[in-house]
């Protein structure tokens, strides 16, 4: 008994012996657990996340659009308070971005019928900033009977204020509406020119209410050397569309000479606009 | 003992614990997005493209060569249909980043999305050409690609030959290449014929219309020149020697003289290199009627594709060399057929219409052809027949379609501005160029592969 008194801690545990066998199970059971809870949040992130995110939307999904949402004319007249680099979320936030929330959640119903997920974020036009994200307004978002006017495609550069993006990361490219932002691929020209070619490959082949995401990755000389479904529309066929609208988009350009990695890994969200066009 | 035992396990879990889920957010970290782009709708745009005169680095240009080759590369770029060249600009200091930067600031303020930097090196008869291509829509205006290129003056001379234009395309084809991840075309040769009905001559130019050669003097009656894929010989029909027969020519050799492929009993017409080179399709009427024979070239062994007592004539190869594409009037008037290399599986691919000139994209994915209406007009149909639709609707004729490499322009002849002229175009109807500017009437134009 006398071995057994520095083990007396207090009233309530009093001669209570310790289930020893018990507790044992209990820790290897929380070990198990947790390794595995841990485990399967690295393997989670790593398959899902990717340094490079677009979101596409064609101006032909218009067609067999009831009627548009509208939308307030262009992002450049809803300004937005901008993050600084630094202050930017990194890239966890942007997976659930509202974006993939479809717009066409706001038309008829319809549109409704093709067994979308139901999702309790607001729905939100793609083109709207979203404050918490990182995103920045439009750069060079004129219309685009504007654009064939070079002026408006240097827009960042007149302006007054220079965008407190910074010389780290680079800014929208060109013409058209087109919104991006970059930290550690600070090359606007190439998305800008993946973009088109993927748009062009796009167009006739609109995909409204069914919105794959894929993931893909362009070797140093501009080959694609993957390309797999990250999200599936819940449709094969539309699957399929935009695993081959990435093959036939391809060859990409060449991957930048400053840029070292060895591939470029690149998300990228179909998004059906019923405003396209 | 069990609790100290317990008590150190769960210390030791709490550890492992903690450490796991410091450990974890690294490699989420790593993989972390670096950009986010949200593209909405609107229509292919050109980029804006600054290509200021190069700048001369070593020895002397007495020729004007800067100024030449930052023209000839510009005017390049805006026919891939690409690109808009930003108006012409003085050359740039070499080895000052601050006037380069300068420069590109105010290149960038007129409207340039990315800058071209040309540093030239004149050695005698050599140019070592350096291409600095810059993306201008960052602020710090990024090196996008630096290339280096050297154009020596041909040996033995050709006097047609401008290497140093040369030097100027190849330039652009890589900016081309650059932005698009597929070369440009400029570095290509248009052959056509030139002269009147009673003497056509087979010249070749550059494939913007310039160094105009001729690459026949025979004073005869030339027809249908087709380049092989090795952009080196041009196979032709001619009656040189009294009879339509089938020859072959070397325009950048010139010593080597003119071959002859085939000088069957009728007619030897309509050659089609198969995309190996090592075979020609073509037409011959040596068993009765015109029908498509294959011609192994190497070994002369000639093998009978079509039996049928309609003419079969027009062969064109599928890029994988597996199909060919011809016209036959089998069906009542002259329509586009598709069969294996072989003769078999023989199709009807285009129907209501008169239908020649059939010519299979480099690309496989489209055949253009010749429409005979009011005027002739080109069309385009997939191999699989379906979505037949109009590429030219007039004025005039245009016809004799003939793709460049990249499957995006096709060359032809039309009569629009009253006499024949060869012109190309983007495949969607834009950006039509007139190639031929002169007296005598160009016709039937072959868009050479990618010069070796």
């Amino acid at each position: 008994m006398a071995l057994r008194v520095p083990f007396h801690i207090g009233p309530a545990l009093g001669r209570l012996r310790l289930p020893l066998s018990p507790m044992v199970v209990s820790a290897v059971a929380h070990a198990a657990f947790f390794s595995a809870v841990i485990y399967g949040a690295s393997i989670w992130s790593d398959t899902r996340s990717k340094p490079v995110f677009v979101v596409l939307t064609p101006s032909i999904a218009a067609v067999g659009s009831p009627r548009g949402v509208s939308l307030p004319p262009s992002v450049e007249e809803a300004p937005i308070p901008r993050p600084t680099p630094a202050e930017l979320p990194r890239r966890e936030p942007a997976r659930d971005l509202p974006a993939r929330d479809l717009p066409a959640r706001e038309l008829p119903p319809q549109r409704d019928s093709v067994g979308l997920p139901d999702r309790s974020l607001p729905p939100r036009s793609p083109a709207l900033p979203r404050p918490d994200d990182k995103e920045l307004p439009t750069v060079a978002s004129a219309s685009a009977s504007t654009a064939p006017t070079p002026a408006p495609a240097r827009r960042e550069a007149s302006a007054p204020p220079p965008p407190p993006i910074g010389a780290a990361s680079g800014s929208a490219s060109g013409t058209g509406p087109l919104t991006l932002n970059v930290t550690d691929f600070p090359y606007a020209y190439y998305i800008r020119q993946i973009s088109e070619k993927i748009r062009a490959q796009w167009n006739g082949r609109a995909i409204p209410g069914q919105q794959p995401a894929v993931v893909f990755e362009i070797r140093r000389d501009g080959k694609l050397s993957q390309v797999a479904i990250d999200k599936s529309s819940g449709n094969a066929y539309y699957d399929q569309v935009a695993l081959r609208v990435i093959n036939d988009a391809s060859p990409f350009p060449p991957l930048p000479d400053d840029f070292k990695k060895p591939v470029l890994r690149i998300g990228l969200q179909f998004v059906f606009d019923p405003t396209g066009g | 003992m069990e609790r100290v035992a317990a008590a150190a396990m769960l210390v030791g879990l709490a550890i492992a614990t903690v450490l796991g889920l410091w450990a974890a957010p690294p490699a989420v970290r790593a993989q972390a997005v670096d950009v986010y782009i949200n593209v909405t709708g609107g229509g292919s745009k050109k980029l804006n493209i600054a290509i200021p005169e190069f700048t001369v680095v070593a020895g002397t240009d007495t020729g004007g060569v800067a100024k030449l080759l930052a023209s000839v590369a510009g005017n390049d770029l805006t026919l891939s249909g690409f690109f808009s060249v930003v108006a012409g600009r003085p050359a740039l200091p070499a080895n000052n980043p601050e006037a380069l930067m300068q420069a590109w600031t105010e290149a960038a303020a007129a409207g340039a999305h990315a800058g071209v930097h040309g540093l030239l090196g004149i050695r005698g008869e050599r140019l070592e050409g350096e291409m600095r291509l810059y993306d201008l829509t960052t602020p710090d205006q990024r090196l996008i690609a630096s290339r280096k290129f050297e154009a020596a003056a041909p040996q033995p001379a050709l006097p047609s030959f401008d290497w140093r234009r040369r030097l100027a395309h190849k330039i652009a084809d890589e900016i081309v290449l650059q932005f698009t991840g597929e070369p440009g075309v400029a570095d290509t040769k248009l052959a056509y014929l030139l002269g009147s009905p009673g003497a056509k001559e087979i010249v070749v130019a550059d494939y913007d219309g310039a160094g105009t050669t001729g690459a026949t003097r025979n004073g005869s009656i030339n027809l249908s020149p087709v380049w092989g894929p090795d952009a080196r010989s041009i196979a032709f029909t001619s009656f040189m020697n009294g009879y339509p027969d089938l020859f072959r020519l070397f325009p950048f050799e010139p010593r080597r003289g003119v071959q002859t492929l085939a000088s069957f009993l009728g007619i030897n017409s309509s050659p089609a290199w198969s995309p190996d080179g090592k075979s020609l399709a073509l037409t011959l009427s040596k068993d009765g009627n015109p029908e498509i024979y294959v011609l192994t070239v190497a070994t002369g062994v000639l093998q009978r594709l079509t039996r049928h007592a309609s003419i079969d004539t027009e062969p064109t190869w599928s890029p994988t060399g597996e199909q060919i594409a011809f016209v036959s009037d089998r069906a009542g008037q002259p329509r586009i057929f598709v069969m294996d290399r072989g003769g078999a599986n023989v199709r009807q691919l285009t129907s209501g219409g008169f239908h020649t000139q059939p010519r299979w994209s480099p690309k496989g994915d489209t055949i253009v052809y010749t429409q005979r209406g009011a005027t002739h007009d080109l069309w385009a149909i997939s191999p699989g027949g379906s979505s037949p639709r109009p590429l030219t609707s007039g004025p005039g004729d245009n016809q004799g379609a003939t793709w460049a490499p990249d499957g995006r322009h096709i060359a032809f002849q039309s009569n629009r501005t009253g006499r024949w002229q060869v012109f190309f175009m983007l495949l969607d109807g834009s950006a039509t160029t007139q190639v031929t500017q002169g007296t005598a009437e160009a016709t039937s134009p072959s868009w050479s592969p990618r010069l070796p």
